[in-house]
């Protein structure tokens, strides 16, 4: 008798415990904080354009080819560029370095420097990984437009390959003639442009042809 | 017998202490590190010249969130240490780890690489749970009840994610160095660990806390905990493999490349 009501207490107790659980825990999933749904604004638009582009050449078993290796890089730089702006950064990444550079010499590095972009990053997606590349896209933010009004907006997305999840976040803008064009990419929270920008910050000493040729010579390797 | 009983009960509160005296000067830090960096400095203040704002006016997309100013930029007063540990771990990644990793890749079955690597971020619930309740997130805790109790249970200790599959429930990886961060402690200066890699004073001290949270701490045999953490480890590296080839050979100056990808990061898992 003695034992039965004993037996009967735990019972009860682990019967408590489990639904102050149970309350707990449900509580907390109603309290789901609110799904943004939002329709494909303008910059989305050219974002996955050119995303969807660039998949399709890496999954095109046309270039699958070892000796078609170039052309394909040659193909994806040119859809690169057309919703990259490498002028900017350029500009970005050289940071107060800019303007020291004469327009020929800005020119001159851009070129160069896109060449870098694309060829470090271009080798890094044109691998067996990538195969099973998924890209979701999160979230699509306007920010604050620059103090003569250039409109801006940044795109996250969840690159999901090799069983690993990479958060990148596109930051776009809006040229003067209309077109929406990325001016940095930040992984995981990195910064590219800025990334360049911490590098080249103590460089103030260099003339403008060493920096370029520098660029030259990493692009060469 | 005694000792270790002693030690096990005087290291939190030594490690309390620690805490709070580096918390306590932290500003101290900061002040010192900005006139006892000779060369550096004079770069950096120099620097400063140019910093006008006039001089920004074409560069308005990056200027306001990415020009460094002084009280932004973590300051690297142990340079030479930590352009060494750099070398020392770039050297046993490139020579050890990697080609461990990629022998462990290729005769491990894919299917259990991702269960080890689901299991050991179930096992470290207690820190992002602990971490998670320190920042006042009740929201995410909970998350990392609900993912830890579903993924035990019926993932089979956590090696399979029922939790993240069926029921979409995320977790955030929070430690103790981003909940400093998130009580305003400043990083205090850049530090490269042998083996552990880039880091902060306050991340370090950070990582000592969830020492303490880290199941493998508490594994008795120490041949078995040192082969459970190098185990870890390289599964670990076996999914990164390239990633920080490609950082590297983007960079201009892998170092400064690296520092800065490291405080990037961690000011962004912070604000997160």
């Amino acid at each position: 008798m003695q034992n039965d009501i004993k037996k009967n207490f735990t019972i009860k107790r682990l019967l408590n415990t489990i639904l102050t659980v149970s309350i707990f825990v449900i509580a907390i999933s109603l309290s789901n904080p609110l799904v943004v749904v939002a329709a494909d604004s303008e910059p989305e638009v050219v974002l996955k354009k050119g995303v969807n582009s660039i998949v399709e050449v890496l999954n095109d078993n046309k270039f699958s080819d070892p000796s078609q290796k170039n052309a394909r890089k040659d193909i994806l730089f040119n859809i690169a560029e057309t919703f990259f702006d490498f002028n900017e950064f350029s500009r970005g990444a050289l940071g107060q370095n800019w303007r020291r550079f004469s327009n020929v010499q800005q020119s001159e590095f851009s070129k160069h420097f896109a060449r870098l972009m694309a060829n470090t990053y271009i080798a890094k997606i044109d691998d067996e990984n990538f195969k099973d590349l998924k890209i979701t896209y999160t979230k699509t933010e306007i920010i604050d437009a620059t103090k003569s009004g250039i409109e801006r907006a940044e795109i996250s997305t969840e690159v999901f390959h090799n069983n690993v999840v990479t958060p990148v976040h596109y930051r776009m803008m809006k040229k003067s003639g209309g077109s929406w064009k990325i001016y940095d990419v930040k992984i995981e929270g990195v910064s590219l442009v800025g990334n360049y920008r911490e590098q080249y910050r103590t460089r103030f000493n260099d003339p403008p042809e060493k920096i370029i040729q520098e660029i030259k010579d990493k692009v060469a390797q | 017998m005694i000792l270790k009983k002693y030690t096990k009960l005087y290291l939190p509160i030594l490690y309390a202490l620690t805490v709070y005296f580096i918390i306590a000067s932290s500003s101290l830090f900061a002040d010192e590190n900005k006139s006892s960096t000779g060369t550096l400095n004079e770069l950096q203040s120099s620097d400063e010249l140019y910093a006008d704002d006039d001089l920004y006016a074409g560069d308005e997309l990056y200027g306001d969130e990415y020009t460094k100013k002084a009280d932004q930029a973590v300051p690297d007063p142990f340079y030479w240490f930590n352009y060494a540990m750099f070398s020392f771990n770039d050297k046993l990644y490139f020579w050890v780890l990697k080609p461990v990793a990629q022998g462990y890749k290729f005769i491990t079955p894919a299917p259990l690489r991702n269960g080890l690597k689901n299991f050991f971020h179930n096992a470290l619930f207690p820190v992002r749970f602990v971490n998670n309740i320190l920042q006042g997130r009740g929201y995410q805790a909970g998350s990392e009840v609900k993912s830890f109790v579903i993924n035990t249970v019926g993932g089979g200790l956590g090696f399979a994610t029922p939790a993240q599959y069926v029921f979409g429930i995320k977790t955030h990886n929070e430690d103790l160095g981003q909940t400093f961060g998130r009580y305003s402690v400043k990083e205090g200066f850049y530090l490269v660990l042998p083996l552990v890699g880039s880091s902060t004073l306050r991340d370090s001290i950070g990582s000592v806390g969830d020492f303490f949270l880290n199941p493998a701490t508490y594994i008795e045999s120490a041949e078995l905990a040192a082969g459970v953490t190098a185990l870890d480890k390289v599964n670990a590296v076996s999914f990164r493999i390239g990633d920080y080839e490609t950082l590297k050979s983007a960079a201009l100056d892998p170092y400064v490349a690296l520092r800065d990808a490291y405080i990037q990061m961690r000011r962004k898992q912070v604000k997160e």
